[in-house]
């Protein structure tokens, strides 16, 4: 599990430098942890390192460190230069630029720590955000890190962070918080695409340094055809550049559009590293994949796992969760993460590829959007009513419908964060006293979408969001989750391309579906649904329902009034209009108390801790 | 799947109303009440005992849990009230005979499969037709009404042309389904309007000797019901991995 923490101080002022010592002391005592970058104001360790996986690329003189995994931008589909190692003037330059250089001339899986000018820490998170960056303030000293149970480990005397209530209500409110603040106080999230200037040791600032909406305004309208060969030229190269980095990879191989067009790009004449499929089914209407994923791995020459999801599943599992800086979710692990980790080690693979990104990426919205955004962009030209009809064929709407919403979004524009919005169903009082905060737990990049077309903005609102890099489950026996559909050239690309390029032919994913036609079997091409887990997800949590029940009705969500109570005694009463709520909403607030319970466990350790030194 | 079977434990001394349908859902039982084009639901051990009293009621998979006998009487006058359950008697013939459904494996994917359907004034004449007359049904008539009519109509149309143009998957029923997917932009929106969708294509696909079978399914936690029309195990207007997430509980 690759994982750093760094010291930022004010090197002038004696008082930061001794406690920067004293815990920088800490860390030295920890075999595992290797000093990266030892320099005036800035220390930065690492574990984990693993050469060509997870590397950290110094910036000389002790100017700086780039940690995770590098690739050089001009070489995007050169199959030779995948191991990068940073010349000496790109090592200047991004010194020289803070670090920015970074986000036009590599791409990856990183963060950066540069010590541009005395006094002045620069760190920087890349744009893709697969690595976790947080930071908070101990005292004098800044600490940055990227999994926080090693924070609570290393240095005992760094105090628990409280829980921040109104933090934790936004999360019930909106969902996953977007904005820098997590729901444990003092601790802030360094956003993907950003940079965090600690100067002379107590300012902290964020800035972009990478902004999704600059690729979302530029819109590059090229004929399908040719922008079906440019996405399958990017998405080929990326995920070849990723596949070759390890020698051993776990593709978790659901049958569906996205999983297949990765695996795709993975066949042998390309990518000589040992790829296994993995699939899993259970009982259900829309959970065995298998027919699908025996196909596509047929077609791209690769050994295929079948397993069955675990049935049976105890919910008390899941309380078993390392703390994080705010809660997440099990619902994609719920039976699985386990066997992943089993089946990952067996074959020594230390990554699991999964095509996670594909429908925001590849535009899987079935609305009407498409036109309104042809309107916006080209006006009423010879493709309008192509436009038009196609967007009706998505959408399954008339095309008068279409026109209608069209024009309507044309003259009088709609916010897209006026859709947004978490789980309600269940919500208590304090939930939506939250709603008044909106501002400060969105993400920057979605405060003003008003001058991007409707579908570029609601495409632009699903892609600021990355799912998480380590396994709180799991932990170290996790495999490394790796989702190259998501890598920033894709990213960058898809949000320049207008959307109803993306949904070309009138359906959802239609650019990815025609670049990728002659790799996939028809059958996967052409499908229109997405295997799920909702069978499961509903049997776990009817096989758990007492579990839940007491869970819920005794927990904090509902003591702090973020669920409501009656609410909530109504959804378990059995009656056949109760639990009418989305199962997965009840999931995820079992998931909120598995991570309060963590954050106690902690608080009560460090309490005796406490008491048992004088 | 046969709809409304049931365990009979005992002499049943009611049935449930011919206009009624029920389904075992998760573990509460959903009555369509055809004539009021209305869903109800039941669960817990009333749903289960029930089929020991009511003939047609759906059999619990367990063995029902303890009901008291004067409850359970006064839950059965209920329904009775609410015309949902009516007294035993002579077997009646139902006006309207339930098809047997396949569980769906397949979807058509006909725009998918033929991608220039023949178009023409006639064609879209027909799919104008279907739709209008399909609107008009739904704001005027109940579903019984609906049903009835829409059995009747694929009987004569069985009648008259036999099995032959009932397999799914010929190249005549996509092509006829796939003019309708292109023109039904042009007439109406189909999201959220799965049943104006579903009898305006049965509609339409009867006027060119296509007799599909008309589904109506339910699904619970959370409640829903939606509409697709099949032919054998091929769903014709829906993708067969969204539809076999829902119990059918009317097949006409």
């Amino acid at each position: 599990m690759f994982r750093f923490v760094a010291l930022g101080w004010n090197e002038a002022a004696a008082e930061a430098s001794a406690h920067a010592a004293s815990l920088a002391h800490a860390v030295r005592a920890i075999p595992e942890w290797t000093g990266v970058l030892d320099g005036a104001g800035l220390r930065v360790w690492a574990t984990g390192v693993r050469t060509g996986i997870n590397s950290a690329y110094p910036l000389p003189p002790d100017a700086g460190v780039v940690l995770g995994k590098l690739f050089r931008r001009r070489d995007l589909g050169v199959a030779s230069a995948l191991d990068v190692t940073l010349t000496h003037r790109e090592s200047e330059v991004a010194i020289k630029s803070s670090g920015r250089s970074l986000t036009s001339d590599f791409w990856g899986r990183y963060v950066a720590f540069v010590r541009d000018q005395p006094g002045s820490v620069t760190v920087l998170r890349d744009p893709s955000g697969a690595l976790p960056c947080h930071w908070m303030r101990h005292r004098d000293v800044w600490i940055v890190f990227s999994w926080f149970e090693d924070v609570l480990d290393m240095w005992p005397s760094v105090p628990l962070p409280d829980i921040d209530d109104e933090c934790l209500a936004a999360h019930v409110l909106f969902g996953a918080l977007g904005g820098h603040a997590t729901t444990l106080s003092g601790v802030q999230e360094l956003l993907p695409g950003e940079r965090l200037v600690l100067r002379d040791g107590d300012v902290a600032t964020t800035a972009p340094t990478w902004r999704a909406s600059d690729f979302a305004t530029q819109p590059a309208d090229e004929l399908p055809t040719a922008a079906a060969v440019h996405l399958r030229t990017v998405v080929q190269a990326c995920a070849r550049a990723w596949a070759a980095s390890y020698p051993s990879i776990l593709l978790r191989l659901s049958g569906g559009v996205d999983s297949s067009i990765l695996l795709s790009c993975l066949g042998r004449e390309h990518v000589p590293s040992r790829i296994t499929c993995l699939n899993y089914h259970s009982v259900g209407a829309d959970s065995d994949e298998r027919h699908y994923a025996r196909q596509a791995a047929d077609r791209a020459g690769r050994d295929l796992i079948e397993r069955e999801r675990e049935s049976g599943l105890r919910l008390e599992r899941v309380m078993d969760v390392a703390l994080t800086p705010s809660p997440g979710t099990y619902i994609g692990r719920i039976g699985t993460g386990r066997t992943d980790a089993r089946i990952a080690a067996s074959l020594d693979a230390p990554a699991l590829f999964t095509g996670g990104g594909g429908d925001q990426l590849f535009f899987e919205f079935l609305r009407w959007w498409p036109a309104a955004d042809y309107l916006k962009l080209r006006g009423i030209d010879a493709g309008f009513g192509s436009a038009v009809l196609a967007a009706a064929r998505l959408s399954r709407m008339s095309v008068w419908a279409v026109l209608r919403h069209a024009v309507s979004e044309r003259f009088r524009p709609t916010d897209p964060m006026d859709q947004a919005g978490g789980l309600l169903t269940l919500a208590g009082p304090a939930a939506h006293a939250a709603a008044g905060q909106r501002a400060r737990f969105t993400h920057p990049a979605l405060l003003n979408l008003r001058s991007l077309p409707i579908g570029k903005a609601n495409h632009l609102r699903q892609l600021v969001y990355v799912s998480g890099y380590y396994d709180p489950y799991e932990r170290e026996n996790a495999p490394e989750l790796v989702n190259p559909l998501v890598s920033q050239p894709i990213v960058e690309l898809c949000l320049s391309t207008p959307t109803y390029l993306l949904t070309h032919g009138g359906r959802g994913r239609g650019l990815a579906r025609m670049a990728f036609a002659s790799d996939l079997p028809a059958d996967i091409a052409n499908r229109k649904t997405k295997g799920g887990m909702e069978d499961h997800v509903k049997a776990v949590l009817m096989d758990n329902f007492d579990f839940a029940r007491r869970t819920l009705l005794d927990g904090e969500l509902v003591r702090r009034g973020i669920l409501d109570r009656a609410k909530v005694t109504h959804a378990f009463s059995g009656v056949p209009s109760a639990l009418a709520s989305h199962i997965g909403e009840f999931h995820v607030y079992i998931g909120i108390e598995a991570w309060i319970g963590a954050w106690r466990r902690r608080r009560e350790r460090r309490d005796s801790l406490a008491h048992r030194i004088p | 799947m046969s709809l409304n079977s049931a365990a009979m434990h005992a002499p049943q001394r009611f049935r449930l109303a011919a206009h009624v349908r029920a389904c075992r859902s998760d573990d509460q039982v959903i009555l369509l009440d055809l004539s009021r084009s209305r869903y109800m639901g039941l669960g817990g051990a009333a749903a289960d005992v029930l089929a020991t009293v009511v003939f047609g009621w759906p059999a619990a998979t367990g063995s029902p849990g303890a009901q008291g006998a004067a409850s359970l009487e006064a839950l059965t006058q209920r329904l009775v009230a609410q015309g949902l359950v009516t007294m035993d008697g002579p077997d009646q013939p139902s006006s309207l005979r339930d098809a047997q459904v396949t569980p769906a494996s397949s979807s058509l994917n006909a725009l998918d499969a033929c991608l220039a359907p023949r178009g023409g004034v006639r064609r879209v004449g027909s799919c104008l037709g279907a739709a209008l007359r399909a609107r008009f049904r739904l704001r005027y008539q109940s579903l019984h009404a609906i049903a009835r009519a829409a059995a009747m109509r694929r009987e004569r149309l069985s009648r008259s042309q036999g099995a032959a143009d009932d397999v799914p998957r010929s190249a005549r029923l996509i092509e006829t389904v796939a003019a309708y997917e292109k023109f039904r932009p042009l007439l109406f929106t189909a999201s959220d309007q799965c049943l104006l969708d579903s009898l305006a294509l049965l509609d339409y696909l009867s006027t060119e000797g296509f007799a599909p079978t008309w589904v109506i399914g339910v699904r619970t936690r959370p409640f829903n019901a939606h509409a697709w029309l099949q032919m054998g195990d091929v769903v014709l207007n829906d993708q067969h991995e969204h539809v076999r997430h829902y119990r059918p509980i009317l097949a006409v």
